[in-house]
């Protein structure tokens, strides 16, 4: 079986807390449009880097499932 | 409050940057930018990420961090034991895992105000100065205020008590870099050198002045400036620093255009100035100016509490230790110990360099044993007798008493109120006295020489 990797682990944990972190932040900064403007901007921009992630827990999980 | 973020990443920098919102904020996306921001400015607080474009740069920016006295914060996704016990050991106050939230950084924030709260300022004194003397401790209390204040700071005390050590804590608890500090000892210039040093040249002012040069006053904008053995400095350039400081404006020697430096002025002294005033050798205005915030450092012999661990201090930095005997520690007591703490270190190197191991009374040398007796009989001048004679005690007492408050009213610009704290005692008392009327008022030049009489 596939094992999830520590960098995967690390990558996920970094990325999803991020995106928490930056949840939080535009929470408090509704008021400010730029700043909003701003942020979601380089939510946009990691996206490709959250998919990539996503890919690759979906294909581990699914290999454990098969296995089952 | 003013902040650093360290992170590579533009997300995670610029989400902090919402979460600190109404704080000053600086950012760094390399280790190398913010190692020589951290070196260079200050901050209240510093977030670090541990891994930047350099594997755990976080702990070494930590460390830099310490040394400046800053209050650094890891933000981090490792959460290995290892890690987090090295980034303590290495100087971060905090160590946040993510996600980092409102409610979490709130937290930090608190225990930073707290950290840089009062308790900081014990913690300076007690790592920098050695003392368990109540009086002197009592004294250094006094840095706990000093953030509050832009007024200057006279530090007073024997030679070897520490001033300079005092001069230093002023500047960690102000949190300046060592480059905001510009210290100079007022001895070491003659009155034209001195002049050049404080407030520079301009090119062309005197035969050799082949540059401009930039003075200590505008290298300490924004800083502080410390004058030692300020009782050296020269009446005329008294007079030019007095006006500097009210006006945080000067002119360089040899120029017409004004330069503006936002320093503070932090000045030491053995010498009694007050007695230097009323001998006419120092200004009264610049004394007033100078000393309205002062710290007093007070000789070994009256804080003999502090002898044995002075000893202890000087003694570990010698890998050999050696014994004192009872008889020789009581001996210890009784010095004069004139030069303070000088004369506990050279003592301790004497006990070294003979390679004494057991220290009876007999390894003290008796340089040291020399007790001066103190003289209990007043340097009275042969006026003053005169003086006394005709007088009576009891006037001249009076006549003295008014002009100790006269003089102190002087010195604080006519202000009554402030005289009377200078000297301990109630506004009123200081009117009572000064507006007595039906005694004898005398000039008496204390110690000796001139007086003028005059009579109400």
């Amino acid at each position: 079986m596939k094992n999830v990797s520590s960098s995967l682990i690390h990558r996920f944990n970094n990325q999803f807390t991020t995106l928490v972190t930056a949840l939080d932040a535009m929470g408090g900064n509704l008021d400010n449009p730029d700043y909003l403007k701003e942020i979601f901007g380089e939510i946009l921009n990691k996206k490709e880097d959250f998919e990539v992630t996503l890919m690759e827990i979906r294909s581990i999980l699914e290999e454990k499932k098969e296995r089952v | 409050m003013r902040c650093l973020i360290v992170e590579d990443e533009n997300l995670p920098r610029l989400a902090l940057r919402g979460l600190l919102k109404g704080h000053e904020i600086e950012e760094a996306e390399t280790y190398a930018k913010a190692q020589e921001l951290l070196r260079t400015q200050y901050y209240d607080v510093v977030f670090l990420d541990l891994d930047l474009d350099k594997k755990l740069a976080g702990l070494e920016l930590a460390k830099i961090a310490k040394a400046r006295g800053l209050y650094a914060i890891i933000t981090t996704g490792h959460n290995e034991d290892e890690i987090i016990r090295k980034a303590y050991e290495l100087g971060c106050q905090d160590y946040l895992t993510k996600p980092i939230t409102l409610k979490s950084l709130d937290i930090v924030l608190k225990r930073y105000i707290a950290f840089d709260s009062e308790a900081r300022v014990d913690e300076l004194i007690k790592k920098n100065y050695i003392t368990y003397d109540a009086k002197t401790l009592s004294e250094l209390n006094l840095l706990k205020k000093i953030s509050l204040t832009e007024k200057p700071i006279l530090i007073k005390g024997p030679s070897g008590t520490g001033k300079r050590i005092v001069a230093h804590l002023i500047r960690e608890t102000l949190k300046l870099p060592k480059d905001k500090f510009i210290e100079i000892n007022c001895a070491q210039f003659t009155e034209t050198l001195i002049e050049s040093e404080l407030f520079g040249y301009v090119k062309g002012a005197f035969t050799g002045a082949d540059k401009d040069k930039i003075g200590l006053l505008a290298r300490a904008d924004n800083g502080v400036v410390f004058l030692d053995e300020i009782h050296s400095l020269t009446k005329s350039a008294q007079q030019k620093l007095m006006k500097a400081i009210e006006e945080k404006e000067f002119y360089p020697v040899g120029s017409s255009k004004p330069i503006r430096s936002n320093f503070k002025v932090v000045c030491a002294t053995c010498d009694d100035l007050l007695s230097l005033v009323s001998e006419n050798k120092f200004r009264a205005d610049f004394y007033a100016r100078i000393s309205s915030m002062q710290l007093e450092l007070y000789p070994l012999k009256e804080r003999k509490c502090d002898i044995f661990p002075l000893i202890k201090y000087y003694n570990d930095r010698y890998s050999r230790k050696i014994s004192i005997t009872e008889e020789a520690e009581k001996e210890l007591l009784k010095l004069e110990w004139t030069n303070n703490t000088r004369d506990i270190e050279s003592l301790v190197d004497y006990w070294h360099i003979h390679g004494f191991g057991i220290i009876t009374p007999n390894e003290i040398p008796s340089h040291l044993k020399e007790v001066k007796t103190e003289s209990n009989i007043l340097n009275l001048s042969k006026k003053d007798i005169k003086k006394i004679q005709e007088m009576g005690i009891k006037n001249y007492l009076e006549a003295f008493r008014y002009q100790i408050i006269e003089t102190f009213i002087e010195l604080n610009n006519g202000n009554k109120k402030e005289a009377a704290t200078m000297l301990g005692c109630s506004k009123q008392l200081v009117g009572k006295i000064i507006n007595a009327k039906d005694f004898s008022i005398c000039r008496l030049n204390l110690g000796g020489g001139f007086y003028e009489e005059r009579i109400q």
